[in-house]
């Protein structure tokens, strides 16, 4: 853990490409989270969206695409929220190590 | 009676085609935030779900251009956040066709593919003004 | 007497382009830079500007996704920018 990249006050990290599987773990460790199977099908999805659009979604366009990919089961916050608790577009950004999402409202 | 039949179909016809907001992006991408932020502005409607359409006009059409890169300019790409707008449910992104013409600019060519744009000439932009509640330009 | 001549606004600038033209001379040379390398796209550039060297800002053509191919401008890294300011006896800036 002492091993951590650099992160921003709000614990995204500060270079993306600093982001492995690991360091994935890691800060989802300080944020009282286990990463499943459930979070890394999550996770892939973020990156996989960022690396095509340099866009970190926001909670709405987090369902929509969690609905798109993975099932209707999947694509509604109260699944979201169960993985990733109290904001999971963020929280699910910092993870996979993507910059914070804008209007995140 | 006939009164009300009236505006019933009146509004079905036109449901299609009317639009919340109509964002209309003039000016290059890059020398300035502009481009930038109609088109976050663009993101964050369709993430509403508005029904939003674009029109790229003037120097605005240079946004449309192909193999973007500019990381040197350490600078997102407008090209990559053009191509998210469909996900984002923006429905419409016109393109003035005189604009692209003065610029010696192809759709084939020099514009991004995987995307549909419609050519719009003047008359048709006149009535796309019309059919938008709200207008902002950039 | 040499002059090198940035110029950053888009072909859409076409007073700034008619008082360039009204002070460039043969000899000098002619720089293109953030929205002005639109102008590689533009057929009639060099038609335009008979006998003046031509550069582009290099990261600002690549950024903007000019295609480059069979273009008369040369592209200029901002090391040749610097040379390109040494070898002329001036500067201006049409901005």
């Amino acid at each position: 853990m002492d091993s951590l990249p650099e992160r921003d006050p709000q614990g995204f990290l500060v270079n993306l490409n600093d982001w492995t599987p690991s360091v994935a773990s890691d800060i989802a460790n300080t944020e009282a989270i286990t990463l499943t199977d459930a979070h890394w099908e999550v996770i892939k999805l973020l990156r996989h969206f960022y690396q095509e659009y340099e866009l970190s979604p926001a909670m709405r366009i987090l369902v929509k695409l969690c609905k798109e990919k993975l099932g209707d089961e999947k694509g509604n916050s109260i699944y979201l929220l169960q993985l990733f608790p109290g904001s999971p577009a963020k929280l699910a950004s910092k993870i996979a190590g993507l910059p914070k999402p804008t209007n995140c409202l | 009676m006939t009164i009300e039949l009236d505006e019933i179909s009146n509004e079905d016809t036109a449901i299609e085609s009317k639009f919340d907001l109509l964002i209309v992006l003039q000016q290059a991408p890059y020398s300035s935030a502009s481009a930038n932020e109609a088109l976050d502005l663009a993101l964050a409607a369709g993430t509403f779900e508005q029904k939003v359409a674009l029109l790229f006009i003037e120097d605005g059409v240079y946004q449309l251009m192909s193999e973007q890169a500019p990381d040197a300019l350490q600078q997102k790409s407008l090209e990559k956040m053009i191509n998210a707008l469909s996900f984002y449910g923006v429905s419409m992104l016109a393109v003035e066709s005189h604009s692209l013409f003065e610029r010696d600019l192809h759709p084939e060519k020099h514009i991004i593919q995987g995307v549909h744009f419609e050519l719009l000439n003047t008359k048709s932009i006149q009535d796309l003004y019309d059919r938008s509640k709200t207008i902002i330009r950039f | 007497m040499t002059t090198l001549h940035t110029l950053n606004r888009s072909p859409a600038d076409t007073q700034l382009f008619k008082q360039l033209l009204s002070t460039i001379r043969v000899g000098d040379t002619l720089l293109l830079l953030e929205d002005a390398v639109y102008y590689c796209i533009k057929n009639n550039l060099n038609r335009t500007i008979q006998d003046i060297e031509v550069f582009a800002l290099k990261d600002d053509v690549h950024a903007r996704g000019i295609p480059f191919e069979g273009s008369d401008v040369k592209l200029a890294s901002y090391e040749e920018y610097v040379r390109l300011t040494e070898r002329t006896d001036k500067l201006i800036n049409w901005y």
